[in-house]
């Protein structure tokens, strides 16, 4: 293992191994700029308590919060009207100028000055925090973008730790604002790096979302106006914007509460500085181990759904405890409630915040970040001002009193964070790339299949038989599908092909079909009539002798008469002794004839008739018509059917076709047919099967499939690709570019297909839409909406399997993954 | 119904004239004139359905069994002049397979003297 691709970058090269350069460099960036925050945060805090007490904190945080307005403006601005190099290089160059003039000025000007200094350092923090995640969006996709924010953090964590524990060791020995050059020093560094990191164009798959971000703030908008805008027209964002906002005004709360508690408790500038120092480095480490054992930890085990929850509840119960702490352990309450609030912020919430940011579409998420990130957190403060003004003025409040404020604050924080979680899964779907419909699918929606067949059919007789395009014409009227396109369709065939024997009662020059077609009530005393005429015991004694010397005939006349035959015995009474006649039609060499007598066979549904069916279904001129008769027995021979599918010895093109046939049935009967034949394992039609099921579910939505049994059939389907992906490895370079390609892409397609059977089908097929688009960013959204979709249990089998990488990445994952089966689905599989 | 009856080179024609449905059945219906003409030996019947304006499943079975009644005798039943709607049900019953049927009477008589 390289120096780059061990500790402490391990995690970096594992989120992003193609862009571990890029993830190197900004994780120092982010250790740099953290590091310099907080020698001047410690410094900060202490000297506006020593210089301007606790009381006036209110101001500050006013003060920050009404100034942070125009701040955001100017930064959306220049966002959109500078090249992101030169932006966020001036802007770091302004502050560190601005930073050494502060260190000249602090000594002999206290008081005011302070709360200039305070307002530069929340800016600082504010501006260089949002730019570094959106150069951040800039060098990687979305996806792993997502994977980097928790390595990054971890770096930021470290670089806060370094800054604290020197701020703590040099503050006694340097004096409070000589610290402030060593946060220089480090904001230097962080200069340089970001020059270093700039310096390349972003990637192709970022390039798009830069340029959204920059678009997104057309010239024609002012930056302020545009970001309230996008939070406005977005619930979701809405619902971000109120999250953080609230959240930032329980923190300032609880800042307030610190501070108070500090001043309070501990004199002396440097002593607090030190003491600041060492809070935040015990702080941060907290908030590392945090992150590096729980954060991922609850998010892969719970969900991004619960981790949200994790800070406000956290918070909730530490605030409750205030109740029964003495004022003897006000410091350490107050220790504990700031740092949960911090450590937190630092882990749980930036992880998840970053994370919900993610779905957010490219134009709207640049503007929407900075407003919520960096507007949004100050007005947070304006509020918290506000209310601890207007309480101490009020209630005059015990350092406990406040907690009330806090803990209504955070109240509200959960409510918005329900919120986020009911909307998360929709915005992921609204990114995915709509699903196009097939030209079947259309034709499906629109036409019923059968009547269009029988429309066809219908055409097609013409030229054939007076009888048959009468009967065929006859079977329309009784299906009742004769909707005006297929009157329009039918007669147009009419003017077009004459077929002379009905003279001019049928082809009445396109006019009409029959004599008075138009008239509903005649068409139906039509088919009484024929109805009633084919109950006669007369016409069945005619029609027997008929039949008995259309037995006998040959050729093309022959085949015509028993055409009309088949065809007649399915517009009569179940009970008519001809049906039985059916027998010998199905078995006749005329695939017509053939055709024919199975559909009437479908009609009457004897099951006699299924062993004649069955084996036509190998016949390439009968197949679909097979399908279709024996479609209409519904599930009554699913059994049969499964019989059929089990048994080798009927052709291939029999048994690939059975499954069709039971999912149109789309009964629990016929899934189960099919869920035995899949668990079986010895069928050579497994795609068929599968493919049977994925239609059964997209046509009957409401049925439910065995749970377990399709998640047995998901852990086979990922570990087939398992393997496959593997082979390919180990045979790198293989024999020809490409090779495997496509039976991955159909192990790929059998997991989403399993998937769609017991997830929202609709969701399922977008996602491997979009998955089987392949760009970096499709498959991202489709992940998305799978890792928010997902059980957890399918979850850590069928993600690694679709993360993008390297292929060795891939096989490393799978063979993970492939440790991770229980016993239990080592025995399913 | 009306039935009326003539004869025309031995061949028996006849006339019906009305509509011949189950709820308005005569006392004589066609299939007892036509067994009569049969027991009496004749053996080429006509039937003319110019003046028929409505012909329910009765009717047709009238026809039917008249045309059976002919048939096991080894002699002939032709139709003439029936009316659209009920060549549309013969053609979708497949009974245009089995009668003769005539657009005309003097075409029917031509087939007569063909057989």
């Amino acid at each position: 293992m390289s120096r780059w691709t061990g500790f402490p970058f391990k995690d970096i090269h594992e989120a992003a191994p193609e862009r571990a350069a890029e993830g190197r460099s900004l994780a120092g960036l982010f250790f740099l700029l953290t590091a310099s925050a907080y020698v001047f945060k410690a410094v900060k805090i202490s000297l506006f308590l020593q210089w301007l007490k606790s009381s006036r904190l209110p101001l500050a945080y006013l003060i920050t919060a009404v100034v942070m307005g125009f701040v955001v403006s100017l930064n959306t601005r220049l966002l959109r009207t500078t090249k992101r190099r030169p932006y966020v290089l001036g802007s770091l160059a302004f502050f560190a100028v601005t930073l050494a003039l502060f260190r000249l000025a602090l000594p002999g000007h206290g008081r005011w000055l302070i709360i200039l200094y305070w307002l530069w350092s929340d800016i600082f923090l504010a501006m260089s925090v949002t730019q570094f995640w959106i150069i951040v969006g800039d060098v990687f996709t979305p996806r792993e973008a997502k994977r980097m924010v928790s390595p990054l953090v971890k770096f930021g964590l470290l670089g806060g730790i370094s800054g604290s524990f020197l701020a703590s060791r040099l503050a006694g020995r340097l004096g409070s604002e000589n610290l402030l050059l060593l946060g220089l020093a480090f904001l230097l560094g962080a200069i340089v790096l970001a020059g270093t990191v700039l310096r390349k164009p972003p990637t192709s798959a970022a390039a798009a979302g830069s340029a959204a971000d920059r678009s997104a703030s057309s010239p024609s908008s002012p930056g302020f106006g545009y970001g309230l805008k996008a939070l406005l027209s977005n619930r979701y964002l809405a619902l971000l914007g109120g999250a953080m906002l609230a959240a930032v005004t329980a923190s300032t709360l609880i800042d307030f509460q610190f501070n108070r508690v500090l001043e309070w408790k501990i004199a002396g500038a440097d002593e607090r500085t030190a003491f600041l120092g060492m809070f935040f480095t015990c702080l941060l480490i907290v908030s590392l181990v945090l992150q590096s054992v729980l954060t991922q930890r609850v998010l892969r085990t719970f969900g991004l759904g619960v981790a949200v929850m994790v800070t406000p509840a956290v918070l909730l119960l530490g605030l409750a405890a205030v109740a029964v702490i003495p004022a003897a352990l006000a410091l350490p309450w107050a220790v504990f409630i700031k740092g949960a609030d911090k450590s937190l912020a630092h882990t749980f919430n930036q992880s998840t915040r970053e994370i919900l940011y993610v779905p957010v579409p490219p134009e709207t998420r640049a503007r929407a970040k900075v407003f919520i990130d960096m507007f949004l957190n100050k007005v947070g403060d304006g509020v918290a001002a506000l209310l601890i003004a207007g309480v101490t003025a009020v209630f005059a409040p015990s350092w406990k009193g406040m907690s009330w404020v806090t803990g209504a604050c955070l109240g509200v924080w959960i409510l918005f964070v329900f919120g986020i979680n009911r909307a998360y899964g929709g915005v992921i779907k609204a990114n995915l790339r709509a699903r196009r419909p097939d030209a079947g699918e259309i034709i499906q929606g629109r036409m019923d299949v059968d009547a269009a067949k029988l429309v066809f059919d219908t055409i097609d007789s013409r030229g054939r038989s007076s009888v048959l395009y009468a009967m065929n014409l006859m079977d329309l009227l009784r299906r009742e599908k004769v909707g005006p396109e297929l009157r329009a369709i039918l007669n147009e065939e009419a003017s077009r092909v004459r077929a002379g024997s009905l003279g001019d009662l049928i082809e009445s020059g396109g006019a009409a079909l029959f004599p008075g077609w138009e008239d509903g009530l005649q068409e139906e005393q039509l088919d009484a009539q024929v109805r009633e005429v084919m109950a006669l015991d007369v016409y069945q004694e005619i029609m027997k002798q008929r039949f008995d010397e259309m037995a006998g005939q040959e050729g093309p006349a022959g085949v015509v008469e028993q055409m009309e035959a088949a065809k007649s015995i399915g517009l009569m009474a179940p009970d008519s002794p001809l049906v039985g006649r059916l027998r010998e039609l199905l078995r006749n060499e005329s695939p017509d004839v053939v055709r024919y007598a199975m559909e009437s066979a479908s009609r009457h549904g004897r099951r006699e008739h299924v062993p004649l069916i069955l084996p036509r279904l190998g016949d390439s001129a009968l197949a679909d018509a097979a399908a279709a008769a024996l479609a209409a027995y519904g599930d009554r021979i699913a059994g049969t059917l499964g019989d059929a599918l089990a048994d080798a010895s009927f052709a291939p093109a029999v048994r690939q076709a059975v499954p069709g046939i039971l999912a149109r049935a789309g009964t629990p009967r016929a899934a189960a047919v099919l869920f035995r034949a899949l668990r079986r394992g010895d069928s050579d039609v497994p795609d068929e099967i599968v493919g049977g099921l994925v239609r059964m579910r997209a046509e009957h939505p409401d049925l439910l499939f065995p749970g377990p049994l399709v998640a047995a059939e998901i852990r086979r389907a990922v570990a087939s690709a398992c393997r496959l992906i593997e082979d390919r490895v180990r045979c790198k370079p293989g024999p020809e570019p490409g090779a495997g390609t496509a039976g991955l892409e159909r192990a790929f397609q059998r997991v989403f297909d399993l998937l769609s059977l017991v997830y929202p089908f609709e969701d399922v097929v977008r996602a491997w839409q979009n998955f089987a688009r392949g760009d970096r960013r499709a498959v991202d959204y489709a992940i998305d909406l799978l890792e928010h979709m997902l059980r957890r249990e399918d979850k850590d089998v069928v993600l690694p399997l679709l993360e993008q990488g390297p292929d060795e990445a891939k096989a490393r994952r799978c063979r993970e993954m492939r440790g991770r089966l229980t016993d239990k689905d080592r025995f399913l599989l | 119904m009306v039935i009326d009856k003539r004869e025309k080179e031995g061949i028996v024609i006849f006339d019906v004239e009305g509509e011949i449905k189950r709820s308005d059945v005569p006392d004589v219906t066609l299939h007892d004139r036509v067994k009569t003409e049969l027991d009496e030996g004749r053996r080429f019947i006509l039937l003319n359905f110019e003046k028929v304006g409505f012909i329910d499943s009765f009717g047709v079975g009238e026809i039917l069994a008249s045309y059976i009644s002919t048939h096991n005798l080894g002699g002939k039943l032709k139709l003439a002049r029936i009316s659209k709607k009920l060549t549309l049900v013969f053609q979708v019953t497949m009974l245009t397979k089995v009668l003769d049927i005539f657009e005309d009477e003097d075409a029917a008589l031509r087939s007569f003297l063909r057989d």
